[in-house]
């Protein structure tokens, strides 16, 4: 077990930088954040921010009925990061880690595990979970940072609204519409260790016609063995919508990403070369407020694994969902209801497999007095092996002034158990695996409360604290059965977390932003389950400051304490015959064994990225160069994954 | 006695001679009379248009500036150029003298009523110009204000039974509810005007809003209406269910009801017809004027949770943003 210290370079940066967060607080005057606007028209031309949140309605942050941040297109751009999800390592609640250079991982509020299969990830409402082992591989994901217009990162039990995965919260890319980009532009960014991405984007409004194109070359590498592990992905995507009717569009786009990408599915397994095809088609339209949405999905990778040789997998999803609002007196009622055709399957399993799932669900916002509104849902859904599952969620917001609201919410989420646990069944000389169909999913019941303060003086700030009883586990069981080991599937146990989040920034002037943020999670340690690594206490801190000239930089620090883990059962308690220090080539499974510690902690770490740029008022282009790990920080994000490395990005923007 | 032939021949000679002068010299007058018109007639006028920046919606008046001007019964010659630029290389620039200034944007307009006292300056897409700026004799310009009277209108049709206009504003805006007051004179709408010192109290004033008038407008305040606050303001009426028209389309993009904006491209054909006016010699019936036509924005979301109930006659009249 190793220790953290923080070293003494470290320690001054960290101090000083709270040492400046805390002679920076404001002195309250009203008047003095605010942006300083050189000539008064430009109050037409600038742009107002609007907050959505995943109440698939439009409303203020302050009367969500969950704790929710949003990532804007301004982080995205000061952040000079290639990957979309990269900025989530900041957000309070969040636990974001990397396997390699490649792999991102998410979790939150201590709900965590790799490949973000706690959390439910979408693009523009369209979910990327894949169903073989619902995770979801945001590298996957056909856009770029130049088509992103924000993030929305919802904290808490979603699924009375979105189903399945969005157990620990959902996070939601939105990329820019064909309007807001009103043009053309081509980015290239290359970075050391020979990564690199290109990309081109297109998009307009002409009348009721709308369309865009995005396409581009992403080259990935390793954290650590920079030399062998280059990979690349080609993603392409495109929108186009009409607007037949006043607030009714009829809309089709596309996307897909294809190449390799290196995949880390769990601690005690390898990395491995993931190739080939991920891509969908979609299609809808809206009249006023009733909503169609239909997508397929087509995904299509192969592997070469030790054990099991060549593997490819494919999964075909065509997705339909409607949805529609009615308000009567003091009532807003969102309602629809989904349904899903699946059909999954790989060639070293046992057979292909089809699955029809449905729901149905609805939330109600009562507006109880003119400060108070209740929101009132339930989602049921249904899956042919896990049966239904309900999913209820009651939030009650209470507006203490115009700019500050407190929120009691009590919510369930559920997962039902992925493609790989009900069906894969696979034997070898020692061991034999067999798929669970009776596997329950899993339960996440959430207590929160919450509290918000919007926009005074430029002063946001928001505090939760929750509750999360788990339930029904679903992990790996290993029996021993004479020199047999029995491996399958089960619902294994419960455990409880408990953890407090805070969250400010302060937009001091135009030029100056400063945020900081403060995370803590308690988590009961329960036998046999693989999960974390889950810091308890984590700290992010963030100074961006613009110049006139178009001049920026942009300073992030993220500091976290040890962090828990667990590979599941240790190798002891499932062979207490053998060593845990089997020798190598005696098997992949002898080596994973090897690896089986039970619960164990990883050191803790601080890092900090430095971004800055240069961006002429307007003018067609921008270039902006960006240093991760800025002091060179020696650590792993995950056992027994790469060291991070300090890289070097430098990228080039043209508009036309 | 003899003659002095030569005397009286010199005497002819001198009178013809004297004619002969005195016909050239007044041919000379009439010449230098008529010269100038003449050249006029065929020399083109030097205008000098400075963009306060190459943002897209200066770009797109000047566009239309042009467009008029190159059509336009007197001949011109257009300078375009920069602000920035002039800020470096001003002095080679103007020392070409030009027959009239045309700015666009607030900057540019400062700029050029300083620097030129005699030429004609012209600006335009200037929002809430000063006092200093207006006053000027040789100034003349169209500003990007919307006449309150306009707002009203546009509410009157959207609210049944509209009479009163709400507008909040602080000590740097004073002069524009003044401006308001009078604007709103003879039209039956009554302005309801609540000073904002303070801006944690926006709450308690807004609802103080609420309760005496049916609809708040935006006014071009750095104060309130910059992109920190307005999005609070915004907020603050939808739960109000309070009509509320913003500065802007982004405004109403945000959640605002509904703007009214201008077509920069057709504000620079008014640009173009003022200027060409004060070429040919002619006197504008006003100085200082507005936007002809608007392109009303109106987001049919925020309609909806404020409880208005709109026909499609009247929806038809908008560009629609829904959020």
């Amino acid at each position: 077990m190793g220790e953290f210290r923080l070293e003494k370079r470290q320690g001054t940066i960290l101090l000083f930088f709270i040492w400046y967060l805390v002679l920076s607080c404001p002195s309250g005057q009203a008047g003095q954040a605010l942006a300083r606007i050189s000539a008064k028209e430009s109050l037409l031309f600038q742009q107002i921010p609007t907050v959505v949140t995943a109440s698939r309605q439009t409303i203020s942050v302050l009367e969500s009925p969950a704790t929710a941040a949003v990532i804007t297109r301004d982080d995205i751009l000061h952040s000079g990061y290639s990957s979309v999800t990269e900025l989530l390592r900041y957000v309070a609640g969040v636990e974001f880690f990397k396997s390699n250079g490649v792999t991102t991982n998410v979790g939150m509020r201590g709900v965590n595990g790799l490949q973000a299969n706690n959390v439910l990830v979408l693009v523009d409402g369209r979910p990327i979970f894949n169903p073989m082992r619902n995770t979801n591989q945001c590298a996957l994901v056909p856009s770029f940072p130049d088509d992103i217009e924000r993030i929305e990162v919802v904290k808490g039990p979603g699924s009375v609204l979105y189903g399945s995965n969005a157990f620990a919260g959902v996070v939601n890319i939105i990329t820019r519409s064909p309007r807001d980009i009103g043009g053309a532009a081509a980015t290239a960014m290359a970075g050391t260790y020979r990564e690199g991405s290109y990309s081109f984007l297109v998009g307009r409004q002409l009348h009721r016609l709308g369309f865009k194109l995005l396409g581009g070359w992403t080259q990935m590498n390793s954290v650590s063995d920079h030399d062998n592990n280059l990979k690349g992905l080609l993603k392409m995507s495109g929108e186009l919508d009409y607007e037949y009717s006043p607030g009714s569009k009829v809309r089709a786009s596309f996307g897909f990403a294809q190449g390799r990408l290196a995949v880390k599915h769990s601690i005690v397994m390898d990395c491995f070369d993931q190739e080939g095809f991920d891509g969908f088609l979609r299609g809808g339209f809206n009249y006023g407020d009733l909503d169609l949405d239909v997508w397929w999905r087509h995904h299509e990778t192969s592997a070469d694994f030790p054990r099991t040789g060549h593997v490819r997998w494919r999964f075909d999803n065509v997705n339909a969902a409607i949805q529609d609002r009615a308000e009567f007196g003091t009532n807003s009622l969102i309602y629809g209801a989904e349904m899903r055709w699946a059909s999954l399957g790989a060639t070293s399993y046992d057979d292909w497999h089809q699955q029809f799932l449905y729901s149905l669900f609805a939330e109600d916002r009562w507006r109880v007095t003119g400060d108070t509104s209740l929101f009132l849902g339930l989602r049921a859904d249904h899956h042919p092996l896990a049966g239904w599952a309900l999913s209820p969620r009651i939030s009650l917001v209470h507006s203490l002034s115009g700019s500050q609201a407190v929120r009691l919410s009590i919510a369930r989420a559920f997962k039902y158990p992925a493609y790989l646990q009900n069906y894969l069944d696979l034997a070898g000389s020692c061991y034999v695996q067999k798929g669970n169909r009776d596997l329950d999913p899993e339960k996440l019941t959430s207590v929160e409360l919450a509290w918000q303060a919007f926009g005074l003086s430029g002063f946001n700030i928001s505090a939760a604290a929750f509750y999360n009883r788990y339930e029904d586990i679903i992990d790996l069981s290993v029996k021993k059965v004479g020199p047999v080991f029995h491996i399958t599937h089960e619902n294994l146990c419960d455990l409880y977390q408990y953890g407090f989040e805070f969250d400010c920034s302060w937009r001091q002037s135009k030029s100056l932003l400063i945020r900081a943020n403060y995370s803590y999670v308690w988590k009961e340690r329960a036998e046999g389950i693989t999960f974390g690594p889950v810091p308890m206490h984590k700290i992010n801190g963030e100074v961006r400051y613009d110049h006139s000239s178009g001049l920026w930089a942009d300073l992030r620090i993220h500091w976290q304490d040890e962090a828990d883990y667990s590979t599941g059962l240790s190798a002891e308690k499932i062979d207490p015959a053998s060593s845990s220090a089997s020798p190598a080539g005696t098997g992949g499974f002898e080596e994973m064994k090897a690896r089986l510690v039970g619960w164990d902690e990883m050191d803790g770490y601080l890092l900090a990225d430095l971004s800055m740029g240069y961006s002429p008022p307007d003018s067609g282009w921008s270039m902006a160069l960006a240093v991760h790990n800025l002091f060179h920080s020696n650590y792993r994000e995950i056992p027994e994954g790469g060291r991070m490395d300090t890289t070097v990005t430098a990228r080039l923007s043209v508009q036309f | 006695m003899r003659k002095k032939r030569g005397h009286s021949g010199g005497r002819a000679c001198l009178e013809n001679g004297l004619g002969t002068a005195v016909l050239g010299i007044l041919a000379l007058l009439v010449s230098f009379l008529l010269l100038p018109s003449a050249s006029q007639a065929g020399r083109p006028e030097r205008v000098m248009v400075i963009l306060s920046s190459s943002h897209p919606s200066y770009l797109e008046c000047s566009r239309g500036v042009s467009e008029y001007l190159e059509g336009a019964p007197v001949p011109v010659v257009l300078d375009q150029v920069l602000l920035q630029e002039l800020h470096s290389d001003g002095r080679r620039r103007m020392s070409r003298g030009c027959s009239l200034v045309i700015s666009i944007g607030s900057e540019a307009a400062d700029f050029a009523a300083k620097r030129f006292s005699r030429a004609p300056v012209v600006f335009s897409m200037v929002l809430d110009p000063p006092k200093w700026l207006i006053s000027r004799e040789n100034v003349y310009g169209i500003c990007l204000d919307i006449p309150a009277w306009r707002y009203a209108a546009w509410f009157r049709e959207l609210i049944a039974g509209f009479n009163t206009l709400g507008v909040l504003y602080t000590r740097a805006s004073v002069g524009k509810v003044e401006q308001m007051r009078r604007q709103l004179e003879g039209t039956g709408v009554a302005l309801e005007a609540v000073r904002v010192d303070d801006l944690s109290q926006l709450p308690n004033l807004l609802d103080q809003l609420a309760s005496r008038a049916q609809a708040l407008l935006a006014i071009p305040d750095e104060v309130l209406y910059n992109n920190v606050i307005a999005p609070r303001i915004i907020y603050l009426t939808v739960r109000r269910r309070l009509p509320f028209a913003g500065l802007s389309v982004n405004f109403t993009r945000a959640g605002a009801l509904f703007s009214l904006d201008v077509d920069y491209r057709r504000l620079g054909h008014k640009t173009g017809r003022l200027a060409a006016a004060l070429l040919e010699g002619r006197t504008p019936e006003e100085r200082i004027q507005f936007p002809d036509s608007v392109v009303p924005h109106l987001n049919l979301r925020t309609a909806k949770l404020i409880g208005l109930k709109l026909d499609e006659r009247l929806i038809a009249k908008f560009e629609i943003i829904v959020q």
